[in-house]
């Protein structure tokens, strides 16, 4: 029979099962479940079906999975080093050697080794950029494009960075760092986690709009319900890609 | 009386030395990758490929949209290794990758807006949680005897998103606590108490048929 201690020591037992208790409490629960038969049956009940979970069947992956992916992950390096090639020659005199060198690199197929003024590449994963005051706003001057290549850079400070015909960075050679429309940057208060949201011609006074309603602060847009707004972008027409690095999730929004 | 403590904490301590010994050789691999090996990058596929698809599997619960995410979140870490600074194990890091790509997936597919709204944590990390799940028997429970794996595994489809996740990354991956605050970007507080009350929401669905699992 349950008495009154066995509904807190039920509350302890999930943690209990880990270990995961101050001394304290785990010496309580002890004690509690060595002198009553309820509350151990709870404990064998529970740790049964949590240890149950390990037997659960596992899915067979296709035969064709492991090949089809390392095809994937080729192709995307040789697009990788043609595009820094494209970038390098856009650049103008000077790089011919530095052409040549990546031509004879380029059957080697490495992926991109970080270039020294390469800022994409930790721009857009650097935890610190959460840190860095994002202050675009509205009244940014808006460069639209027609290209339809999805877009979106979370490096505030473009003045430093000249973009050439095609509206990319001539150091960003990924097709998803380049850098278009505005771009506003939305903390989520949830998970603490940040949305990168690139607007078109289209959708931009609406998105402005929505975001106007939100509280603003000098790290960006704070949303108490993100995932709802994200929805609500959703049917705006972006897509969302959610792109993590160790320190900080980042949610990328992608027009379609 | 302390003898439970001292053995889980021999035990835990052998899991430490052995999982250090796999992030040695892991680090290794990593090193590679970074220098342009896509030989180390096949050998680390190997390693975690079946693991990633089935912990794909369980959240979006489709096997071709379990190998796609899997794919996509693989071919995600192989392209932004550069940005991998080890300051978590490569699988941490991979399977916070694999979780968001799943995340996306639900999200395209409008499954979230379900459990969305309603789970929320504010600054002090304290759990609210308007969600009621799912605790209605299914429709074949009146009349066919289930095993146990088979209602472990419908339980573990009525609870919410959210709890799936950390059930899933606990007790099927074998997550630590603190892989798993890493992972979710959340506190280990917060771990602690999702855990908790998805063990809890768990037990309360397979109660009654208590008597397969003893």
């Amino acid at each position: 029979m349950y008495n009154s201690d066995c509904k807190d020591i039920l509350d302890l037992i999930p943690l209990y099962i880990d270990n995961k208790l101050s001394e304290e409490d785990y010496l309580i629960v002890q004690n509690h479940i060595n002198s009553c038969e309820s509350c151990k049956k709870e404990l064998e009940f529970m740790v049964s079906f949590t240890q149950k979970f390990r037997e659960l069947p596992q899915i067979d992956i296709s035969p064709d999975f492991h090949e089809n992916l390392m095809e994937k992950a080729k192709k995307n390096l040789r697009n990788k080093e043609l595009k820094r090639i494209t970038y390098l020659r856009r650049g103008g005199a000077g790089v011919a050697a530095a052409v040549v060198a990546l031509f004879i690199s380029y059957s080697n197929i490495k992926p991109a080794p970080p270039v020294a003024n390469d800022d994409f590449n930790d721009t857009a994963l650097n935890s610190s950029q959460a840190d860095k005051p994002l202050d675009i706003t509205a009244d940014k001057n808006i460069q639209a494009k027609t290209s339809k290549s999805p877009a979106f850079i979370n490096e505030p400070d473009t003045s430093s960075k000249e973009t050439n015909d095609t509206g990319t960075f001539p150091d960003s050679p990924e097709e998803d760092v380049f850098l278009q429309e505005n771009v506003t940057v939305i903390d989520e208060e949830v998970q603490f986690s940040k949305s990168i949201i690139t607007a078109n011609d289209e959708n931009r006074e609406e998105i402005l709009s929505i975001l106007s309603t939100c509280e603003k602060d000098s790290t960006g847009y704070k949303s108490k319900n993100p995932e709802k707004l994200l929805q609500k972008l959703l049917e705006l027409g972006c897509t969302i890609e959610t792109v993590a690095d160790e320190t900080i999730n980042i949610n990328y929004i992608i027009l379609k | 009386m302390h003898l439970n403590a001292i053995v889980n904490d021999v035990y835990n301590r052998i899991l430490l030395i052995l999982k250090g010994g796999k992030e040695v050789i892991e680090t290794e691999l990593v090193k590679k990758i970074k220098n342009g090996d896509i030989e180390a990058f096949s050998e680390l596929v190997t390693k975690y490929e079946k693991k990633a698809v089935n912990f794909a599997f369980r959240i979006l619960k489709d096997g071709h949209e379990a190998e796609d995410a899997a794919q996509e979140a693989f071919l995600k870490a192989f392209d932004k290794i550069n940005s991998f600074r080890q300051t978590s194990s490569f699988s941490t890091w991979f399977f916070t990758i694999l979780n968001n790509v799943c995340l996306d997936i639900l999200r395209r597919k409008k499954r979230l807006p379900d459990t969305l709204s309603m789970n929320q944590s504010n600054k002090d990390d304290e759990e609210y949680e308007l969600q009621i799940e799912d605790n209605s028997p299914g429709p074949y429970e009146s009349f066919q005897k289930k095993t146990a794996l088979e209602l472990l595994e419908e339980a573990l489809d009525k609870i919410s998103d959210e709890h799936r996740t950390i059930i899933i990354m606990r007790d099927i991956n074998d997550m630590e606590y603190e892989e798993i605050a890493k992972s979710l970007n959340i506190s280990l507080g917060t771990v602690k108490s999702r855990i908790s009350r998805a063990r809890m929401s768990l037990r309360k669905i397979l109660e009654k048929n208590k008597e397969l699992f003893l």
